[in-house]
This record gives structure tokens, C-alpha cells and sequence, in this order.
């Protein structure tokens, strides 16, 4: 563009690479571990590459097979965990929760919303601020009277406990992208449709939704997320090791002494993939969403 | 308790022998009538550690009793304590579970646990069979709480080759002699001849150092429950002083956050001074792990009287368990015993841990047993072992220790990061005692 | 009714279309729409709140019949030096984070502004790091940093630059920097992105009237650049700092507050109080404590900020 000098190219160059290696580097680096046998992984000096390529690891977590290196002398630890093997339910687990609230985000979120939007009820301004505003409370205030709650309701260890708490979390967001959205909508559209007799339900089904689906789909997916990556409550809800999700678990396998950190690396990879198939949209969305928030 | 198994590469290694002994260490007697009504479900909730193994008895248990089905939760070590005061104090289903002295006192007195000679006859009658440090871990208020899943001590190792190489010619009798050879270790360039496993969140901590406090002859706290520390000259306030200065003065210290690092660690041959679990003596002398092994052995615990903390693990039967009637508690009754009892003059699963896993024992009948005593001889002086066992004792216990050892945890920590002072380290720890004390009632 | 109510929206005037909004009907059926949502979130903010505001002045604990102990809670755990560690540790953590974060996500949007071979790629695949559950970035980074085999010693080792693995863990002031590192990673890309955004709103026909007045590059950033991104700029440092200040996921996993109290935070020493050291009325009390504060850190941010920061966010 404008004349650059060479020098400049070069660091510019330097830069993205240093840039690559933080974002990418450590999680390229779990990948290394996760193919590399727990001996050489562990061994001082270091030698993690004698012995080529191993799939042992995820071979393990997904079938239950032993791999052989944890069974050949040399091997420096013999220590190997059936926990890692929850990894694949946990991720079940986490989404079961994650399509629930991500529902009742849709559907209560826009609901309030569409009424924020469009409807006058006496209280409406008061209600809208009091929505945004709880999430001002940092969810560690909340954590422990929440335990307390759960607990007293008994429903520790229920995933119905954490789909209402994540929809409390998520919902207020949810309520505001919709608003927004539902207001840029022409207001003439729905009141034509209005005029042909249509109920509110009947708008926000029929002429809402379709116009505003991007949005829709937007809040769903974030919401989604943002479950399915919760840690504080779910480690204070979830005890059994059916029940936890992903996060629970991973918080618990940091600190199991009986994980070999090869078995630990592939579980990190596994657990990850489902998330960063659904990143790109949410990612789309939350840049424009809150870009648009700033520029408005 | 939470160390890393090398069973699994102990079994290939010894695919014919160990598993074909343990196979019949496990004799099939005959099921107890169980009348062929609705099975029984108990859970079992342990902290992690072998959980193959475990499951694999539990299978041979589940064979033998056809009426009984048995789940497992299994929780990380660390966080043992908060994970089962959660289950239990939300009536989480819960039967047995693993629990050991630093929390009989707190889980009996919140009246999550029932003593197990008031459900079962037998129970009293172990008294003889099993280790004095063993038993008296497993009682509070003179009423027996459970049988011993292993039981063992906190000793300590040195590598006897890198001593003789420094011209070292027998291990230290004390601490001060501990800082003198290391500092002899350091001049010939070991960067830190002593490794210490610390970490505020692992209870092993507060065990370890109970033990080297021990070797002086200390305690932690009198008879009236009043801590001892705040005198500068007790054992327990000198020993504390001693591992902050050893990393902060002699810099001859550094410590790592878990046992499995330790063992790692312990291997490279970068230390030569270790405190822990006596059954990492295994793991550090097996050929199948570790270049050095047979370098390492057991010494006395450093210190004028030498004695060591001698502790047992048991399985204990919930409160829970016992409101659930009449056939629960005869599974769970079982359930120990077969777990932990004799059965035809055996003790085959506590003698599985010890032979595979190198564990100790909670049982004076397993000492002479000829498969343990060739099993321990592998990796540990029986001899010297012996005189450290006779010289164990087990730790006097209150309701709120294992809340305390929480907090003396951090304490123990900061003073050894040099974060904070040892006399303010230790004067906080007092201060926490005496605040728990009064709210327990103590 | 209904049919009423449409002829009367039939008259084609202002009021009328205003009155639409007040029909008896909708305005009912506009409070059953929000109530779900308005209820849900009442009940799990209103009663939490005052169920912690109970519990901070009650003895809530395991071992004891519970019992009135007014303030007690409160003036326990003010005066206790895990407090003012927790506090200390929160406010460093706070103050070398953000402005690391905020700065690095700055020159990161500046690069990516530039056009590149590769530009492409690093702009999709920042969403990695964001992407990843943040208990799952503390292991990963715990992997990076462990003492006896971490990536990095290895790494460094292999290279030649160490000879002796450093102990990065278990030394207080390494252990926060690997803290700081970990949430920078995974708090840069949403920063970039949003930072980019601005970044490119800058009119391209400013910088050519500043390259025709010769204006250095530092010269053009903060003449031009600076105050058009400001806006941005400052909503991401107030998002990062409530970030900061409410960290518990990567300290768990990562270095479990440790080594001691070097990188126990507020939130893990709330989480401690109540689940490690079983205290639930102190754990309340800490709740509230921490709630006020960041309220209070809201409240004083936005005061602080400058006024037309706001307008020209509205522009």
C-alpha cells in the first residue's frame, strides 16, 4: 500500500509470528504430549520423540484399552486413571445441560423480549433495568447461598439446578441482544400484521423470529457456550462423577495424582473439539453483536 | 493412600507371578446364604488411588455376594475432604467410604459416621489383630470406627549412592545433621539435597509433618487439646522453623506439589533427602521405573527419639448406611469384611495392596506373612523397617483437625516460600486452633 | 374486543398508534411475557442475596446448630491476614493483568490491521484460546509451566538457555506471572477482535492527510488512532478488569491459589472459606464483601471515565 520499507515487512512478519506462537503454541504443545509415550514425556534429560508417534492415549479414553506403554517396564509412571474415561460423557453431560438453557434462552428471551420491545405494561422500564442489572452481582456472591439453596431444595448433584442457574446467567444478555434486535425490526411490519387481528404470540412467532433469526441463533448459541464452559457452580452443584460436566471434570483431573499427563493432554484435545466446531458462529456473533453495541 | 500405582507396571512385569499369587491370595469360599431376594446397592466412596485395583475386588466381592451391588465414587485425594463433607452433609448416597484419623473426630461428631462396633459383633474383636497406631486412629470416644484399608508410615528415604559418593557414610541421625550433609551435598554441587512435598491443598502435608516432628520425640498438641508450637523451643515449633530456614537460609530445600512428582523427581537423582508415604520406597526401588532404584533406602526418622507417625486408612460405615435398615447394614457389614477382614485365617485384599502396591498394613498377622515379607524385601530393609514400625505412634486427634490442617497448611507453605515469618506463621496457626477450639467446645 | 381494538388502530394517527400499545389485552399479555424471565431472575439474585446477607450474620457451619452472631462473620474475616492477602493478591493480579492484556490486545489489533500473508489464519484461529473452557486453559498452561516437565523448561532446556529446570509453580512471584500469562491468553482474543473493530473504523483519508504532513507513525497512532479507538478502549479495559477481579477458574486449575496464599484470589478465597475451611457464614460474608466491592469498582470506573468517552460511545 503505502510505500513500505523492507525493514518493516520483516517485523511485521516477526510480530504475527510471535503472535501464532501464544495463541497457538501451548495448545499445539498439549497435541505434541498427547502422541508422545508418558516415559519420554517425564524423562530428564528430555527425550520425547525417541519413540515415534503413539495413539495409545486416546485409544484408552475412548475404548478402555490399556496402551502398552503403561504396561512396559521403563515406562517412568505407571499411574493411569479411570477417570480420564468420563471424558467422553462429561461431554454429554455438559451438553445436555448447554441445549437446555440454550432453549429456554429462545424461548423465555424472546418472549421478554418482544414485550420489552413492543408492548406497554406499567412497571416495563423498571423490569428491563432490574433484568440487566443482576448480573452485576459477581457470581461468586452468589455461589454460596446458591450451594445453599440447592442443597436445601436437594437438588445437589441435578442438572436441573444448573440449567436454571446458567438460564438466570445468560438470560439477561439474551433479553438485551433480543430487544435490540427486535426493535430495529420497522415497527409498520408487525403492525400490519397486527392490524390483520394477530396476537402478540402470533407476531413475535410469526414475523419476529424469522426477521431477527441471525440474533436468535446468536443468543442460543452463546448461551450454549457459556454453559457448556461453566465451572464455579458446576463444581459446587455436580458431585457424582456421572453427572459432572466437562469442566468439573477437567478441574478434577488437574488435580488427580493418578493422571498420566499423556492421558491428560488427549482428554484436553477431545473434550475441546466440540466446542471449537461451535465457536465460529458464536464468535461471528459476539463480534458484531457487541461491535454494533459500540458503534450504536 | 494416593500415590500413583505402579501396579499396572508391576503386573506385566510379574505377569506370571504377582498376579497369579494375588489370584489366589483371594480364595473363593463359599457365598453366605444370600437368599436370592432384591439385591442391595451400596455405594463406596473413595479417594483415587489404584481405582483399578478397587474395582477389580469389588468384582470378586459382587461374585462372591451375588446379592449385593456395589458403585463406586471416586474423588482426587486433595480434595477428599470437602468432596465427602459435600456428599455427606447433603445426603449424597453414600455407604462406606475411605476415611482416616485427621477426620474420624470431625465426620463422627457431625454425626455423618456410626462406629463400627455398634452394627457388627466382630468388630471389637480385631483389637488384638491389628497394630496399637492402627487401632487407636481408627477409635474415637473408645468405640472402634472401622478396619484398615492399609495402614503405614511417613518415614524417611535417602539415596544411600550419592551419599557414599560425597563421602557421606551413614544416613543422619538428626536434623541437624540433615542440614549438615546437605550442605556437604550442596558443595559438591547437588542444588537442593532435600525434596519436600508441600502443598496447601494436599492433606499429606500435615501427615508428613507430624512425622518429623515425631523424630524429635514432639507432638502437635497435649493432652487438654492446647497446641505446643507456640513455644519456640518444641519440637513441633523447631521443626517448623527448620524447613523454612533449610529453604530460605541454607537453600538446601525445594519441594513439589505432589507425591508423583516427588518419586519423579527422587529418580533424576537431583536429591537425596525425602519425607513420605513409606510405601514410595517401593515405587522408588522398582527396576521397572527407575534408573536408581535399589539406590534408595529407609533411615530412622532423624531426630532424638526417632519415632515416626504410624496412621491407618479404614473403611467406615456412614450414618447414612445405617438408617437405610437392617440389610444395608449387613452388605456394608460384609462388604468391610471382605474388604478388610480375615477370611480363613487370610487378609487377602489388604495383602494385595501390599504385595502389589508395596502399602502397608494395618494387620499384625500379614507381618509374617512369607509372600509380604518377599515382596517387601525388594525394596525396603525389613529390619530397619521393623525398628521404625515398632517406633510408630499414632497422632492425637480432634473434631476440627481436619479443618485446622487447612489452614496450618497455608501457614506451613508461606513460611517455607519465605512469604511470611516462621514466628508469625506459627503464631496464625496458634491463633486458628484456639479460635476452632473454642468453637468446637474443645 | 379484539376486532375493537383493531378498528380503533385503524385511525391513522399518531395517538392512535401510541394507544395500540396500551391495549387492555396486550398489556396484560406484555407482563405474562416478561414474567418468566423477570421472576427467574429475581429469584435467583433477590433471594440469594438476602439468603448470603442471612447466613453472613448467622454462624452456617457443618459441625453447629446454626445461631445468630451479628457482625462476628464480617469482622472475622477483615481482620484475618488471608483477607488482606486475598485482597493484596487481587488488586496486583488487577493491576499488571489488564493493562497487560489491553496492551497486548492493542498492538495485536494494530497488526492485524496491517495486510499480511497469514493474516487471515491468525484472525480465525484466535478463536481457539477463546473458545476453550477456562478449567481447561489452567491445565493447559499448568502444562506449559510445570516445574519437573513442562513444555517450557523442556523447551528452554533443549534450546540450551537453562541448564536447571526453573520452578515456576512453586516460587510465589513465578507462579503469578503464570497466572497473568494464562489469562492474558485467554483474554486477548475477544479484546483484539473488539479493539480491530475500532482499529478499521479509523477513516483511511485521515492517515493519507497525515502521511502528506509527514507525521511518524507513533505520531499518526496518537493523534489519530488513540482518540477514535478511545471509546473502545475503555469499555474493554472496565470488561477486563471485573475479569480480573472475579478470576477463579484458571487459579483452580492452575496453581489451586498456591504456592501458600501467592495466587489465592478473592473468589478462590471466598470458594475456601466455604468449601475448604467448611465456614459457610464467613464464606457469605466474604460474598457480600466481594459483591460491594465490585460494585463499588463499577461505580467508580464509570465516574472516572471520562465524560465524552460515553457521548462519543453514543455517537
Amino acid at each position: 500500500m503505502r510505500g513500505e520499507s523492507p525493514l518493516r515487512r520483516v517485523m511485521l512478519y516477526v510480530a504475527a509470528l510471535l503472535v501464532a506462537a501464544f495463541w497457538f503454541g501451548p495448545l499445539l504443545l498439549v497435541g505434541v504430549a498427547s502422541l508422545v509415550p508418558d516415559g519420554n514425556l517425564l524423562s530428564f534429560p528430555p527425550r520425547w520423540f525417541d519413540d515415534g508417534i503413539f495413539f495409545g492415549n486416546y485409544e484408552y479414553i475412548l475404548t478402555g484399552t490399556l496402551p502398552e506403554t503403561y504396561l512396559q517396564p521403563g515406562a517412568l509412571r505407571g499411574a493411569i486413571s479411570q477417570e480420564v474415561r468420563f471424558v467422553p460423557r462429561s461431554m454429554l453431560n455438559s451438553a445436555i445441560v448447554a441445549t437446555g438453557v440454550a432453549l429456554t434462552n429462545i424461548v423465555l428471551g424472546s418472549l421478554a423480549a418482544y414485550a420489552f420491545a413492543r408492548l406497554r405494561f406499567p412497571g416495563r422500564a423498571a423490569a428491563f433495568n432490574f433484568v440487566l442489572a443482576s448480573r452485576l452481582l459477581p457470581a461468586i456472591a452468589l455461589a454460596v447461598p446458591y450451594y445453599a439453596i440447592v442443597s436445601r431444595f436437594g437438588l445437589l448433584n441435578s442438572r436441573w439446578a444448573l440449567l436454571l442457574i446458567y438460564s438466570v446467567l445468560t438470560l439477561p444478555f439474551t433479553t438485551l441482544i433480543l430487544t435490540l434486535n427486535f426493535r430495529a425490526v420497522p415497527e409498520a411490519i408487525d403492525e400490519a400484521a397486527q392490524i390483520e387481528g394477530a396476537s402478540p404470540l402470533r407476531v413475535l412467532w410469526d414475523i419476529m423470529l424469522p426477521l431477527a433469526l441471525p440474533a436468535v441463533v446468536g443468543v442460543g448459541l452463546f448461551s450454549f457456550m457459556l454453559s457448556y464452559s461453566e465451572f464455579l457452580f458446576a463444581l459446587l452443584i455436580l458431585t457424582g462423577s456421572e453427572t459432572k460436566t466437562l469442566p468439573v471434570l477437567f478441574g478434577s483431573l488437574s488435580t488427580n495424582r493418578d493422571v498420566a499427563w499423556g492421558l491428560l493432554t488427549a482428554s484436553i484435545i477431545l473434550g475441546s473439539l466440540p466446542t471449537l466446531v461451535l465457536v465460529a458462529p458464536v464468535w461471528r456473533f459476539m463480534v458484531r453483536g457487541l461491535t454494533a453495541g459500540a458503534e450504536r | 493412600m494416593k500415590p500413583h500405582p505402579l501396579r499396572m507396571t508391576r503386573r506385566t512385569f510379574a505377569a506370571g507371578g504377582l498376579g497369579a499369587m494375588s489370584a489366589a491370595f483371594l480364595p473363593r469360599i463359599g457365598p453366605h446364604a444370600v437368599s436370592a431376594q432384591e439385591s442391595v446397592d451400596l455405594n463406596f466412596h473413595i479417594w483415587q488411588y489404584g481405582v483399578e485395583t478397587v474395582q477389580d475386588n469389588i468384582k470378586r466381592f459382587e461374585e462372591l455376594y451375588p446379592g449385593v451391588k456395589v458403585s463406586l465414587s471416586d474423588v482426587p485425594w486433595n480434595s477428599y475432604h470437602e468432596e465427602t463433607v459435600n456428599r455427606l452433609r447433603s445426603k449424597t448416597a453414600t455407604d462406606v467410604i475411605y476415611n482416616g484419623g485427621d477426620w474420624l473426630e470431625e465426620f463422627a461428631t457431625a454425626g455423618w459416621v456410626v462406629p463400627l462396633e455398634d452394627h457388627f459383633d466382630w468388630a471389637k474383636g480385631y483389637q488384638d489383630k491389628v497394630f496399637a497406631f492402627a487401632w487407636q486412629d481408627m477409635t474415637f470416644n473408645d468405640k472402634v470406627y472401622g478396619l484398615p484399608y492399609y495402614a503405614d508410615t511417613i518415614t524417611f528415604m535417602y539415596n544411600e549412592q550419592l551419599l557414599k559418593d560425597a563421602g557421606i557414610a551413614a544416613p543422619p541421625q538428626t536434623w541437624e545433621e540433615v542440614t549438615e550433609q546437605s550442605l556437604a551435598l550442596k558443595a559438591k554441587g547437588m542444588e537442593f539435597p532435600f525434596l519436600y512435598v508441600l502443598a496447601q491443598d494436599l492433606p499429606t502435608v500435615s501427615e508428613a509433618f507430624v512425622s518429623t516432628v515425631f523424630g524429635r520425640g514432639g507432638e502437635l498438641i497435649d493432652e487438654n487439646n492446647e497446641p505446643l508450637w507456640t513455644d519456640p523451643n518444641s519440637p513441633a515449633a523447631k521443626q517448623f522453623k527448620w524447613f523454612a530456614d533449610a529453604r530460605n537460609v541454607d537453600k538446601i530445600l525445594t519441594f513439589v506439589s505432589n507425591e508423583t512428582d516427588a518419586v519423579g523427581a527422587m529418580s533424576t537423582g537431583q536429591h537425596a533427602f525425602v519425607v513420605f508415604y513409606n510405601y514410595h520406597l517401593a515405587e522408588l526401588n522398582d527396576a521397572a521405573r527407575s534408573d536408581r532404584a535399589g539406590q534408595f533406602k529407609i533411615a530412622l526418622m532423624p531426630g532424638e527419639t526417632h519415632e515416626c507417625y504410624g496412621f491407618a486408612k479404614f473403611y467406615n460405615l456412614t450414618k447414612m448406611a445405617a438408617d437405610r435398615g437392617p440389610e444395608v447394614v449387613n452388605a456394608a457389614g460384609q462388604f468391610i469384611q471382605y474388604f478388610a477382614g480375615e477370611i480363613d485365617g487370610q487378609y487377602p485384599i489388604a495383602k494385595r495392596w501390599a504385595v502389589e502396591n508395596g502399602l502397608g498394613f494395618g494387620t499384625k498377622a500379614l507381618f509374617d506373612d512369607p509372600d509380604v515379607r518377599t515382596a517387601y524385601s525388594k525394596w525396603i530393609d525389613v529390619d530397619k523397617w521393623t525398628e521404625q514400625l515398632n517406633l510408630a505412634r499414632a497422632q492425637r486427634h480432634t473434631p476440627w483437625q481436619g479443618i485446622w490442617n487447612e489452614f496450618f497448611r497455608l501457614e506451613h507453605v508461606k513460611a517455607v516460600a519465605g512469604e511470611t515469618s516462621v514466628e508469625d506463621a506459627l503464631q496464625a496457626a496458634a491463633d486458628n486452633w484456639n479460635e476452632l477450639k473454642k468453637q468446637f467446645g474443645g | 374486543m379484539q376486532r375493537a381494538t383493531v378498528a380503533r388502530d385503524r385511525l391513522p394517527v399518531e395517538a392512535g398508534r401510541r394507544s395500540q400499545r396500551y391495549r387492555p389485552g396486550v398489556r396484560g399479555t406484555g407482563i405474562l411475557m416478561v414474567l418468566p424471565v423477570v421472576l427467574l431472575v429475581a429469584v435467583f439474585t433477590l433471594y440469594p442475596f438476602g439468603q448470603a446477607l442471612y447466613d453472613s450474620m448467622r454462624l452456617t457451619s457443618p459441625f453447629f446448630p446454626a445461631r445468630f452472631v451479628g457482625l462476628d462473620n464480617f469482622r472475622g474475616v477483615i481482620g484475618s491476614t488471608y483477607f488482606a492477602d486475598a485482597v493484596r493478591v487481587t488488586l496486583t493480579f488487577t493491576a499488571i493483568a489488564v493493562p497487560a492484556t489491553v496492551v497486548t490486545s492493542l498492538l495485536i489489533a494494530l497488526l492485524l490491521n496491517e495486510r499480511f500473508v497469514g493474516n487471515t489464519a491468525l484472525r480465525a484461529g484466535m478463536l481457539l484460546p477463546w473458545a476453550l473452557p477456562a478449567s481447561i486453559t489452567g491445565i493447559v498452561w499448568k502444562w506449559m509451566f510445570l516445574d519437573s516437565w513442562g513444555a517450557i523448561n523442556v523447551g528452554l532446556y533443549e534450546l540450551g538457555v537453562i541448564d536447571k529446570y526453573i520452578t515456576w509453580l512453586t516460587s510465589p512471584r513465578l507462579a503469578m506471572m503464570a497466572v497473568v500469562i494464562a489469562f492474558v491468553w485467554a483474554q486477548t482474543p475477544l479484546a483484539t477482535a473488539l479493539l480491530l473493530v475500532a482499529v478499521q473504523g479509523v477513516p483511511q483519508d485521515l492517515y493519507a492527510a497525515a502521511s502528506l504532513d509527514g507525521a511518524a507513525a507513533t505520531g499518526r497512532f496518537r493523534d489519530i488512532t488513540l482518540p477514535i479507538i478511545r471509546p473502545t478502549l475503555v469499555i474493554v479495559a472496565l470488561y477486563q478488569i471485573l475479569m480480573a477481579f472475579t478470576t477463579f477458574d484458571i487459579t483452580y486449575a492452575l496453581t489451586h491459589g498456591g504456592p501458600g496464599t501467592a495466587t489465592t484470589m478473592l473468589t478462590y478465597f471466598t470458594w475456601a472459606e466455604s468449601f475448604k475451611m467448611l465456614d459457610f457464614g464467613r464464606g457469605a460474608s466474604l460474598a457480600i464483601l466481594v459483591a460491594l466491592s465490585s460494585i463499588v469498582v463499577i461505580v467508580v470506573l464509570l465516574r472516572a471515565m471520562p465524560k465524552d468517552a460515553l457521548l462519543e460511545e453514543a455517537r
